[in-house]
């Protein structure tokens, strides 16, 4: 044995597990199929300085877009990256299922709208920093509504994993407002920093909320959102300086990445790390034990493999995320021994991928609000998030957004565009005459102070069909197959856009404000991988559309980065892939960690409750090694 | 008002774009300009779409003492010079270069993603001035301190200037 | 407005020991309020900061010919300007006057200088490890350090401690190290960790005792706003005060062909504390000076004025590495190729600054890299022509000043740093690896350190110092 543990990718959970275990003193080595984070951070945010659309990945490596001989960028080629993956560029009717574009080989019928990272810190990168627990109900959603699927932990059991994670990572809240809908927490807990200060935004939605009649029953609140960002100084790093960046990147790591906690991991001798390598087969033997996990190596981003090799430990981890982790399991047959890939008894291995899709609404004030400052958000309305509601339709949260409009017309270059150029793409400029001097400052300024968003965060139910596989036909410049998705909501999840839309009425409404939010229509639909239709009855059950009584809406859908679901954690070896310890049922010196283990997307952010989980399973993985 | 042949081209640059943008001149380029960006554009236009400018210039010159001279250039019937003169203000508020006609054919047919541009520079990105119109700081980019979204931003006018 | 008219400061306000300054409107540290200009809500205090008749007034000479007597002139108390209001000009008085400063706290306390080599007042200071205790206990008085580790022994009494392994210290007991975003510290071609200091002067001594910000529980009691004592000249005087000053000094252990004659040289405990895979060690070792920060507070820069100076031999700049030469350096091989010698890249971890030299014969490769204005480079390079000979036969002659950060508007409404120029500045000890000119992730004085808070989060006026109370 060359290792006590490999771990395959050094995101959030590689990261933690690795940490843990060289404390511990235990040979770790990583394996990471991007390149170092930390070295590379100046030339990321160069990156994302000069990048013309300023996307969740656009700082990162490979660059998802190349630029043509005059400077313009388009997207990259994937099949000519070593370790590429999906990018937000690549979800129009023109270019989401070109193979020379398009990471994923999608298969529709809608697209699957969210991306990930593979580079040293993994996805957790971009996040915006959100550190929100899930609700005692997410955990136990089959047994409470009849709905999705239980966890095979609570609440409670996960409580402490819930403290460490948030030490980790440095979370700044107030206990006092985090204890609704059950969460709990023990006598006399303090988050490791005080909460971050509300926005402007937030706090003109606060004051609209006496005004918002129930929904479902339920009186919605604005509640300040846990962050991994630093209000007091934490772990070296400097305080948030409003840098409204979150995602993509902090410029000044006042967000937590796992960088932070790789570096410290990498401070213990026991721990190493190889970047630029991507495993390529988890090797299993006749009595079902992995022995190896083989791996390729390239020194060219947009180059071949340039080396292989192998290495065995006594336990092995996968963190790669989960739709990469689907992928190696899958391409590990093991020479016909695995046929339908590793950890895969019982066929669930990719299935039920799941994400937060997210309803975007926006809308303009009658008064300044003074949008695009502060982190991209610092408060939401948790309050549907559970309910009895929750038997019928998808819960979702509602995430206020500090940045105008940025999230929905990529603003302030469109309505900057329509001042003076002389148009109205954003629907601000009507008449489209252009302007210059005192009346485009003024005309633009009582338009970008008055500008915001809700973003509503759907609970998309767990679907056999929305699943990653292998594509046939689809390689990267390894030779290695590429990620192949089915992806579709169900009719669960689209009332809950329903009922969303009636909010977010409702709540402009009650702010005197005026919504801007783009309808979609049949013709949408048929041109944008991303856009849905839902017909229902008036109980909200699916109907025929045309027919008596129902109703059908068109809705546009985003994605909220929230990959989750493909190798479940459960308590029956025959549907689910890995057990409450994240162990797989077929191999038991195999652990698979981070999101792919959610059976449900729950309600929440997901990194807290990855965060949890991975340092939870490094307690077992020590217990193990003995 | 001065001789506008006698005056530095870097002072004519800035005055036409003062007039152009709604921001003060001495925002623009202040007397200790640190980043240099006034000179940064001038070199950037010159060197990307040189005759269009240069008329832009020369047309801005001979004008100069009418004080319409801000609709004579934007308003201006000839497409060369008006949409140059969109050019010259998308580069001090958004940091980037909109070629000229990539803004005329836009502006008669405005669908996304928006007509095609370049990022300046990264330190040109920093200092653009539609986030200043909107009283705050370009995304990735805040000189300011813990806490301040919690409480309003200084006025417009600290922003642009008088 | 045009111009900046706050920077004649030959003529700016006296600041008595028992005035109370006026607190400019706008200035508090509540949220929102974002623009500091950084003047004394407490009243200044009898003894903090108080009125000296040493403040060098001496104007850049014009042309630039420097003596020996005015390069030993004394330190300034705050900037000597007359002029046009430009960049170059401004740019010139800065360098100027950290030329002055540098060479001033170079000599001895109490000392005359020119001499031989010597103790520096600045080494007199108070050292962070003296200042910020671990139980957050108040510091010794001025000047007097805490005991060092007991395996320290067989140094020279009052022999620092030299622990730091980057300019940022980490918590006294772990030795991680900690450039701006964590990057790593440096390795000299004898594969020795690179040392740091941190020291503040007595003003800045006195009013952090004075306002008990030397523990957690001292800054969260403080209500008041964060603002250290000004440096400010009498008109037609050499009357003023000093103000606060901090020094960050790297220093690097002299190996077999270093000559000390070209060093300012310290005798000092090479110090790692224990962690885990980390072992304790103490070393007694002479140790050169590679680079020093000089940031001094004065009336008219609320911001600081920031300057850094490098041993000449340092590192190559960017036009002359990859060029054939037989100039040895510190921190750069250049018989080494980029690909096993690659540029500006952090050591391998772990960094274990026990195992000495640095396992598997690894040495930085470093290569300034941050590009100045014009104005600034000519500005420094006239000040280091003039000075370096000015200075011949002492040791400061092996210095050169890489630049001065300096703000440009200290008043500006909607930039609390004030504007700073040049933009970017780093020095390639200290700043190793956030070289450049990308913004936010490459070194600017101002920009980095606008963003320091007290324990508790509260603006900390431009100093990291304070966030490392116990």
């Amino acid at each position: 044995m060359d290792y006590d543990v490999v771990i395959v990718g050094a995101g959030i959970s590689g990261a933690l597990i690795a940490k843990r275990l060289g404390a511990a003193g235990k040979k770790v080595l990583i394996l990471e199929a991007g390149i170092d984070g930390q070295g590379s951070y100046a030339d990321d945010l160069e990156r994302f300085y000069l990048a013309q659309a300023k996307v969740p990945e656009s700082p990162y490596t490979p660059p998802i877009v190349t630029a043509d001989a005059s400077g313009y960028q388009a997207p990259s080629n994937p099949s000519k990256q070593a370790a590429g993956r999906p990018s937000t560029l690549t979800l129009g009717e023109a270019n989401w299922q070109d193979p020379s574009q398009a990471y994923l080989d999608q298969q529709g019928p809608l697209a699957f709208a969210s991306t990930y990272e593979r580079v040293g810190g993994g996805t957790m990168r971009h996040w915006l920093g959100t550190s929100l627990r899930f609700v005692p109900n997410d955990f136990r959603v089959k047994t409470v509504y009849g709905v999705e699927e239980d966890w095979p932990i609570g609440y409670d059991e996960l409580e402490p994993w819930y403290g460490e994670a948030e030490a980790e990572i440095g979370v700044a809240a107030d206990v006092a407002n985090q204890d609704y809908l059950g969460i709990s927490f023990p006598p006399d807990y303090q988050y490791p920093m005080p909460a971050i200060p509300s926005s402007l935004v937030d706090q003109a939605v606060t004051a609209a909320m006496p005004k918002v009649a129930p929904i479902e029953g339920i009186q919605l609140e604005v509640t300040n959102t846990p962050a991994g960002r630093n209000s007091i100084p934490y772990q070296d790093r400097r305080v948030c300086a409003g840098n409204t960046n979150c995602i993509p990147i902090c410029p000044i790591q006042a967000k937590y990445d796992p960088t932070v906690t790789l570096a410290a991991a990498l401070q213990f001798p026991s721990v190493s790390i190889l970047y630029q390598t991507v495993a390529s087969e988890i090797v299993v033997d006749a009595s079902q034990q992995v022995t190896a996990i083989n791996y390729l190596q390239y020194t060219d981003q947009n180059g071949p493999a340039t080396g292989s090799g192998s290495v065995s430990a006594k336990l092995y981890v996968i963190a790669g995320h989960a739709i990469e982790t689907p992928k190696l399991l899958l391409m590990s047959t093991n020479g016909g021994l695995t046929p339908n890939g590793v950890a895969n008894s019982s066929g669930h291995v990719g299935q039920h991928l799941m994400d937060h899709p997210i309803y975007l609404s926006w809308a303009l004030t009658e008064s300044p609000l003074f949008g695009y400052r502060g982190p991209l958000s610092t408060a939401g309305i948790e309050s549907m998030r559970d309910g009895a509601f929750r038997s019928k339709h998808a819960a979702f949260r509602i995430e206020i957004g500090n940045e105008g409009w940025n999230f929905p017309i990529g603003d302030p270059y469109t309505t900057t565009l329509d001042f003076i150029v002389g148009a109205n793409a954003s629907g601000l400029n009507k008449g489209s005459k252009g302007a210059f001097g005192s009346s485009l400052t003024g005309s633009l300024n009582h338009a970008l102070t008055r500008q915001f968003r809700l973003g509503f965060l759907m609970e998309q139910s767990p679907e056999d069909g929305s699943r990653v596989g292998l594509s046939e036909t689809w390689t990267d410049s390894l030779n290695l197959p590429r990620p192949q998705i089915h992806y579709n909501l169900s009719h669960y999840t689209k009332m809950g856009f329903v009922v969303a839309k009636r909010t977010a009425d409702q709540i402009y409404a009650a702010m005197g404000a005026t919504q801007y939010t783009k309808q979609c229509t049949a013709a949408d639909m048929k041109t944008d991988p991303t856009v849905f239709e839902v017909t229902y009855d008036a109980q909200g059950n699916p109907a025929q559309p045309g027919a008596p009584g129902s109703t059908t809406e068109y809705f546009r859908f985003y994605g909220a980065g929230h990959v989750v679901g493909t190798y479940r954690m459960g308590t029956d070896k025959c549907d689910s892939v890995v057990d409450r310890e994240q162990r797989s049922w077929d191999h038991s010196n195999l652990f698979l960690v981070g999101s792919g283990v959610f059976p449900t997307v729950a309600t929440g952010n997901p990194t807290l409750t990855i965060a949890a989980l991975a340092i939870w399973a490094s307690e077992t993985l020590l217990a193990d090694l003995g | 008002m001065t001789d506008p042949v006698a005056q530095d081209p870097l002072d004519q640059f800035v005055a036409l774009s003062a007039i152009l943008t709604g921001v003060a001149a001495d925002k623009l380029h202040p007397t200790l300009d640190t980043y240099g960006t006034a000179r940064e554009y001038l070199a950037y236009a010159t060197a990307n779409a040189g005759a269009q400018f240069a008329g832009l210039m020369r047309f801005y010159a001979a004008n100069s003492s009418n004080p319409d001279v801000g609709s004579l250039v934007f308003n201006n019937t000839d497409p060369a010079i008006a949409y140059m003169a969109k050019t010259v203000m998308l580069m001090w508020y958004l940091g980037a270069w909109y070629p000229p006609d990539g803004l005329q054919k836009y502006h008669d047919n405005p669908q996304p993603p928006g007509p095609p541009f370049l990022v300046i520079s990264a330190d040109a990105y920093t200092q653009g001035w539609a986030w200043r119109v909107g009283q705050t700081h370009p995304m990735g980019y805040s000189d300011w301190r813990f806490g301040y979204w919690h409480s309003a931003p200084p006025p417009l006018s600290a922003f642009i200037g008088a | 407005m045009k111009g900046f008219v706050s920077i004649c400061v030959v003529g700016g306000a006296l600041l008595l020991a028992t005035a109370c300054k006026d607190n400019a409107p706008g200035n508090g540290t509540a949220p929102g309020n974002e623009i500091a200009a950084g003047n004394s809500t407490a009243p200044a205090k009898a003894g903090i900061n108080p009125v000296v008749d040493t403040c060098n007034t001496t104007l850049p000479p014009s042309p630039a010919v420097v003596t020996p007597a005015i390069a030993h002139s004394g330190l300034p108390c705050s900037l000597a300007f007359q002029g046009k209001v430009a960049l170059e000009p401004l740019q010139e008085a800065f360098d100027f006057n950290s030329w002055l400063t540098f060479v001033a706290l170079s000599a001895p306390a109490g000392g005359s200088s020119p001499g031989p080599d010597a103790p520096a007042a600045w080494q007199g200071w108070q050292d962070l490890g003296s200042l910020m205790l671990p139980d957050g206990a108040a510091p010794p008085p001025f000047g007097s350090s805490v005991p060092p580790p007991k395996i320290c022994t067989g140094g020279p009494a009052g022999a620092p401690v030299l622990q730091m392994i980057s300019k940022t210290p980490v918590t006294p007991t772990v030795s991680v190290a900690g450039q701006p975003l964590n990057t790593g510290p440096l390795i000299d071609q004898n594969g020795h960790y690179v040392r740091y200091q941190i020291l503040v002067n007595e003003p800045m001594y006195d009013y952090i005792v004075a306002n008990h910000l030397y523990s957690k529980a001292g800054q969260q009691a403080f209500t008041g706003t964060i603002a250290f004592p000004v440096g400010d000249t009498k008109k037609d005087s050499t009357s003023g005060t000093i103000g606060a000053i901090v020094v960050k000094a790297s220093w690097m252990v002299l190996g077999p062909h270093d000559d000390p004659a070209k060093f300012h040289v310290t005798r000092a405990y090479v110090y790692t504390p224990p962690s885990t895979g980390v072992s304790e060690s103490c070393k007694t070792e002479t140790l050169g000076l590679v680079g020093i920060h000089i940031v001094h507070k004065t009336a008219g820069e609320p911001q600081w004025i920031w300057s850094t100076f490098e041993h000449v031999d340092n590192v190559p700049t960017a036009a002359k590495a990859g060029k054939p030469t037989n100039a040895a350096y510190h921190f750069y091989n250049p018989s080494c190729s980029a690909a096993k010698c690659p540029i500006n890249k952090q050591p391998p971890q772990p960094w274990n600054a026990s195992i000495d030299p640095f396992p598997d014969g690894f040495h930085s490769q470093i290569v300034r890299t941050t590009k100045y204005p014009p104005e600034a480079l000519r500005s420094a390079a006239l000040w280091n022509d003039q000075f370096q000979p000015a200075l011949k036969g002492s040791v400061l002659a092996n210095y050169e000043l890489i630049t001065t950060q300096w703000p440009t508007d200290a008043k500006n409404p909607t930039d609390p740093n004030g504007a700073p120029f040049p933009v970017y500045a780093a020095n390639a000890t200290m700043e190793t690896y956030v070289q450049g000119n990308v913004p936010q992730a490459s070194s600017s004085c101002m920009a980095c350190h606008g963003n320091a808070t007290t324990t508790t989060g509260k603006e900390s006026d431009f100093s990291f110092v304070l966030e490392k109370a116990h």
